[in-house]
């Protein structure tokens, strides 16, 4: 009753207190925003995850190979033989060089050149495989076009254009130091929500329990908001909207978004459990019996 | 004779979150409803410009 009277008589104080809940949510939601960014921006395991990824590979090697048959039928050379060369574990190695270039491009700022790819037998096959019955073509220009194909297939992307624009960004600034600076945006995140969290927990003075009330509200809320916020993106189709482009772009993003839609879910659940234990116990120990006698007082 | 009564909390403590959560989707949706076409242009624009022809 003590409780129920105080919070009757202190109604500034509980409307203060659902305002830092609700700032509370806020920076819970820009901690789990940030750290999904930095993991995008500077997680070199995480870009070389998708690139080895085994759907991306298998996506990758069908559209490879659907083209090698188009070539091949159009210049007269073996299609067995190429696809030979180019196999699974020779993309794994491409996409492995191609995602170690591109993280030091985000991170670094690094603009050196995008890695080739080179087979040194992949010219003496299509020359020694070329039919006799089709108008010869020079086996370098075939050779020329399948390295495209390939590099076009593993990075999508006009890397001229992203080198580019990564020079004129590091004429302006210090790539390095911003990367650095947006790897402490999550402990910011996670600093301003402990303030808040500190300042409902003095607001309530010394019913302290009372503040598991608005931790557990801010923390569930935050959870059920990421998770409704997931199943929109997943709605929206991103994969589809990049298919329209690049199929195999879009298995790359799609590999991309899986695995961070698995951490944001895995973090949203966190909080959901973090959040209805705070009100669980609340609830057990927020409210206390009270006897006839006890009113009276 | 004595009476009792619980100051416990009741079981639509459990709804609280959705106070917070209900305002955050609600604007989200609201944004990509209203500028979901815009949206959409700009990414394919963007997505055009960036992946090789």
């Amino acid at each position: 009753m003590n409780a129920q009277i105080r919070q009757r008589a202190y109604p500034l104080e509980r409307g203060i207190a659902w305002v830092m809940t609700f700032l509370l949510a806020g920076c819970l939601v820009i901690t789990i925003l940030s750290i999904l960014m930095v993991q995008i921006l500077t997680n070199a395991g995480l870009h070389l995850g998708v690139a080895t990824d085994g759907a991306v590979i298998d996506s990758q090697l069908e559209h490879i190979h659907a083209n090698v048959d188009m070539l091949a039928e159009e210049y007269g050379f073996s299609a067995d033989a190429v696809k030979k060369i180019i196999n699974r574990e020779e993309l794994m190695r491409v996409n492995r060089e191609i995602a170690a270039w591109w993280t030091h491009l985000l991170t670094e700022g690094d603009t050196a050149t995008m890695p080739r790819w080179y087979s040194p037998d992949l010219e003496e096959t299509v020359a020694s495989s070329m039919k006799s019955d089709t108008p010869q073509m020079d086996p370098q220009t075939i050779v020329a076009d399948l390295t495209e194909m390939v590099e076009r297939t593993v990075f999508p992307l006009r890397e001229t254009l992203l080198t580019t624009g990564m020079d004129l960004v590091n004429e302006r600034a210090d790539v390095p130091g911003v990367i650095r600076s947006l790897t402490k945006l999550p402990m910011l995140g996670l600093v301003m929500s402990l303030a808040a969290a500190g300042l409902i927990a003095l607001l309530m003075g010394r019913e302290m329990i009372r503040s598991l009330k608005y931790y557990g509200t801010a923390a569930a809320g935050t959870g059920f908001a990421v998770l409704a916020s997931l199943i929109i993106l997943l709605c929206m189709g991103p994969k589809a909207m990049v298919a329209e482009a690049s199929k195999p772009l879009a298995g790359e993003i799609g590999s991309l978004l899986g695995r961070i839609g698995w951490e944001a879910g895995l973090g949203a659940l966190a909080l959901l459990v973090v959040g209805y234990g705070c009100l669980i116990l609340y609830r057990r120990k927020g409210g206390k019996t009270i006897t006839g006698g006890e009113q009276a007082e | 004779m004595s009476t009792k009564t619980s100051t416990r909390p009741g079981k639509s403590l459990y709804f609280l979150p959705l106070t917070v959560a209900v305002p955050i989707v609600a604007v989200i949706l609201l944004a990509v409803l209203r500028f979901w076409p815009e949206i959409r242009k700009l990414l394919s624009i963007l997505i055009k410009l960036v992946v090789k022809a």
